[in-house]
């Protein structure tokens, strides 16, 4: 038995890994925003449902066990036909009996948690309860342990209190030579399941905690919005080489520029590390002044590090008559965007 | 007319103990043992037990080699780096006092606290002792570097070394956003900028685009690791209460943790490094 553990083990990894592969694929699915942030939940999500199928998969082995032994110790039992005589399993009994008694009231507790986070889940935003139920997992399977422990004592007591071999004297023979299985669970077996249940206690506590990533991810940011009305295109002078309107500078980051063609609307945000350039009339163009980059009014960068030109944003006409820029829509000049409609507003005036 | 105070006077005189006996009266008495567990520390036993039996000085060795309190040899560059970091400890927490994190106030409240604020000076203090920090601990590695002493057995000191000094880099560099001035917003925005080409986590770095899922990216300008920084997509309110936590509470906690395995191991390595 103890050879083929390490056998076992790892077959059963390998079965739950199988198990949770396609489940963490689908979970990738479900987070239509596919960000980092679901990417490291799914994770955590494998991590967990491995766990558990983990730990239901010992438990549900050593119930096979057990009841295997039970009904071979009690054929031995009838077939020696013997007076069955008891171990002496005082001491052991009232310390299983305790430190499981113990257990099961941490478990109710936890479980009872556990039914809390999972009924409060429902309702949740998605991605609150995605991590609701990332939370209730973990506690699920801290319950599932300490239900496995009690399942332990429980084999222990068995082993003590279970009929005893009949005559002759125990002390002259060998368990296997009379005939008897071995003991399901030994102090050797005990420990050791005992570490790999601490290993696993200790994966879901660091899977708990690799959560507290996703907290650094609001789900509502405070910014302004990305699409937005600028106002009637009259409002907006305009000259043969352009004119630079910088009503939206501040609020919207972007520079709407009118020339005897139409409109073009160009990102404030310096190509080199994010500065805000100036408009300088006088010199017709846009100047940096963190580190001197330069730009046309076109929006091609001609001195200081900056890489490549400003990004123009998307410019349409409103229904209304209005302008409406949306900056979620970037056309990049070394990209070949800047004649794509939208990146530029056909108006004469 | 006094005669009999004169001589209740004199009595007291001649019975008064002796500082001696004072002395011996307090330390064998219970909240001396209590506390200190050994004797008044004047036998050389007493010494070592004093520093052994208190938290704070246990960190530092009993007794030190000769070349390890020369000025000459070490500079005293660490011993100003930790003194430079209690000294932040210190005027920063009393700073937290009238400093609020919020878009509205962060500025006036740095003005208040030269102006309107008694000992203006506790700003200059801790503004001051960062920039000497950040320059003692990189003297302080160089003058590692040029005894030897990052070599065996201190080669993992200096790796907390280096850890230190990245530590002390983001202090100085989480601090330098508060004071909410045109400076801090853009020596911010260019130096968090950078992050946006970390490698694999910044969504314009080496990596991040071969991170999707069914065609889905997963590293954004919305999920990468520059975001995580600002709490937004730019430099605002949210950053600098993200900065004010990590420079007040995070990156102070941890540093220090750092600092007495730093100095632990110095004792543990063999003490400090001497000439050959
Ligand atoms: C927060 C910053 C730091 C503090 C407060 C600090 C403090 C100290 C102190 C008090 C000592 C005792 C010897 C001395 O004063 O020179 C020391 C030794 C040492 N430090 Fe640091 N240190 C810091 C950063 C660094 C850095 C950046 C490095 C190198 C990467 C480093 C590497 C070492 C090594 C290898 C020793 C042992 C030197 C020897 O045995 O001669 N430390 N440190
Ligand atoms: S950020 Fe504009 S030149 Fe560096």
């Amino acid at each position: 038995m103890t050879s083929s553990r390490g056998g076992q083990y790892g077959s059963s990894f390998l079965l739950a890994l199988a198990l949770a592969f396609p489940a963490a694929a689908e979970a990738a699915d479900w987070a239509g925003t596919a960000s980092f942030s679901s990417a490291i939940i799914t994770l955590g999500i494998a991590g967990f449902g491995l766990l558990a199928l983990y730990v239901a998969y010992l438990t549900v082995r050593f119930l096979i066990g057990a009841w295997k032994e039970s009904k071979a110790a009690q054929k031995e039992a009838a077939a020696h036909a013997a007076p069955v005589e008891k171990k002496d399993g005082k001491a052991l009994l009232g310390a299983a009996l305790g430190l499981g008694s113990l257990y099961a009231v941490m478990a109710m507790g936890i479980l009872f948690i556990v039914s809390l986070f999972v009924l409060q889940g429902i309702g949740l935003s998605f991605t609150e309860s995605l991590s609701q139920v990332l939370i209730a997992a973990g506690f699920a399977g801290f319950a599932l342990l300490f239900l496995y422990i009690i399942y332990l004592l429980a084999a222990m007591l068995w082993n003590a209190v279970r009929p005893a071999k009949a005559a002759p004297a125990a002390s002259e023979v060998a368990p296997a030579a009379a005939g008897l299985p071995a003991p399901t669970v030994t102090r050797r077996s005990f420990l050791s399941l005992l570490g790999w249940a601490w290993v696993a206690f200790t994966a879901a506590s660091l899977g708990a905690l690799s959560t507290v990533l996703r907290f650094f991810f609001p789900n509502v940011t405070f910014e302004p919005p990305l699409k937005f009305k600028a106002g009637f295109p009259d409002t907006y002078a305009f000259s043969a080489t352009g004119m630079v309107d910088e009503r939206y500078k501040d609020s919207h980051r972007c520079w709407i520029i009118r020339n005897t063609e139409g409109f073009y609307v160009l990102s404030t945000i310096c190509t080199h590390l994010g500065c805000t350039p100036n408009w300088l009339l006088a010199d017709q163009k846009f100047k940096c002044p963190c580190h001197g980059s330069g730009f046309y009014i076109t929006g091609i960068n001609f001195e200081g590090p900056a890489p490549r030109p400003l990004p123009r944003y998307n410019i349409i006409l409103s229904d209304d008559g209005q302008l409406q820029i949306d900056e979620g829509i970037q056309y990049q000049y070394e990209l070949g965007q800047w004649g794509l409609p939208g990146s530029f507003l056909d108006y004469k005036g | 007319m006094f005669e009999g105070l004169k001589k209740k006077i004199e009595e007291m005189r001649a019975h008064r103990p002796s500082p001696e006996a004072v002395k011996n009266a307090i330390a064998e008495g219970q909240i001396w043992k209590s506390i200190f567990r050994h004797g008044y520390p004047d036998t050389p036993r007493n010494r070592i037990m004093a520093v052994l039996s208190n938290v704070f000085l246990h960190l530092h060795p009993v007794k030190a080699r000769h070349s390890g309190v020369k000025m000459s040899y070490t500079w005293c560059m660490g011993g100003l780096s930790f003194f430079l970091f209690l000294n932040l400890t210190v005027t920063g927490v009393l700073l937290m006092f009238y400093y609020r994190p919020t878009a509205e106030y962060a500025y006036y409240d740095i003005v208040a606290l030269r102006e309107a604020v008694p000992l203006g000076i506790m700003r200059e203090l801790h503004r001051w002792g960062a920039h000497a920090m950040v320059i003692t601990v990189w003297l302080h590695m160089f003058r590692v570097f040029m005894t030897g002493s990052y070599k065996p057995p201190r080669e993992f000191n200096w790796v907390i070394g280096v850890v230190l000094l990245v530590l002390t880099l983001l202090l100085s560099f989480t601090g330098y956003l508060l004071p909410w001035d045109q400076l801090a917003m853009w020596a911010i925005t260019v130096g968090t900028n950078m992050a946006r080409a970390t490698p694999f986590l910044g969504y314009e770095g080496p990596g991040a685009s071969m991170l999707q899922v069914g065609g889905v990216k997963l590293v954004t300008g919305g999920s990468d690791i520059h975001f995580a920084l600002l709490g937004g997509h730019f430099v605002s309110e949210a950053t600098l209460l993200r900065f004010y936590v990590l420079h007040c509470v995070f990156i102070p906690l941890v540093a220090a943790t750092l600092m007495a395995v730093h100095f632990w191991r110095v004792r543990k390595d063999g003490g400090i490094s001497g000439p050959l």
